[in-house]
């Protein structure tokens, strides 16, 4: 999965949509993503895992669009105490924090259960940018 | 005027990528195609001209307005998708109507 963002014109957008189908793309959806990108400057695509993700990239930023590959969530899902313990929490504080109840939190970190694909994403979000996750999870008081 | 149409591709929903060309001129034309009874409507259409600075309004509109005919409707609306670059970007250019 791709994150696509517009980074200037799209002077040649029926080059564009015909790269992201030989991508794999449909015509349908590459035309929805070109539609997104002119409109909000971004997309999110599901492109062909056989894909050349470095070429398409090369190609897709001739033409003023990066493009950012997906993380996969379940790069969080296998080191959850590790991520837990580089910033200094305990179960309790990074159960509380992110909103998980700390029982469940427990059972994925002694590999019980996994996490859903969402919670892993935020695992991660919270992994790389920490501060802006605990803001974005808070108000101020007054 | 010599004018010709042909679709590059075209997905079994309305999706369709074409060429419309008098001779001189060629646009690359990608564009959901919707007909309603007697109207045909070109939506969220990209325009991509074979060579630098072809895509003009008024071009356009004199290879838009053979389009009708071929298509087998009374009118033909032609609904540009969201500009960026030249005037206007960042808005939708006004629909042009064919009757």
């Amino acid at each position: 999965m791709l994150i696509l963002h517009r980074t200037g014109a799209l002077d040649r957008p029926v080059d564009l949509a015909r790269r992201l189908v030989a991508a794999g793309l449909s015509l349908p959806a590459a035309h929805a993503a070109l539609n997104r990108l002119a409109e909000t400057d971004r997309a999110v695509c599901t492109i062909d895992g056989r894909a050349d993700v470095r070429a398409l990239a090369r190609d897709l930023r001739r033409m003023n669009v990066d493009a950012r590959r997906r993380l996969a969530p379940a790069a969080a899902t296998d080191h959850l105490a590790e991520i837990r313990n580089r910033h200094g929490l305990s179960q309790r504080e990074f159960a509380d924090l992110l909103g998980l109840d700390v029982r469940t939190l427990q059972n994925w970190e002694q590999g019980r259960n996994r996490p859903d694909s969402g919670t892993a994403s935020l695992v991660l979000l919270f992994d790389r940018a920490p501060e802006l996750v605990a803001e974005l999870l808070s108000e101020p008081v007054v | 005027m010599d004018f010709s149409i042909e679709i590059l591709d075209a997905d079994v929903g309305n999706t369709a990528l074409f060429t419309i060309s008098d001779g001189s001129v060629a646009f690359e034309v990608l564009a959901e195609v919707i007909f309603e009874g007697s109207v045909g409507t070109l939506r969220n259409v990209h325009v991509q001209g074979s060579g630098a600075n072809s895509v003009g309004p008024a071009r356009l509109i004199r290879l838009c307005r053979p389009v009708r005919e071929p298509l087998g409707v009374q009118e033909l609306r032609v609904e540009g998708a969201t500009r960026t670059s030249g005037s206007g970007p960042g808005r939708r250019p006004r629909a042009l109507v064919f009757r």
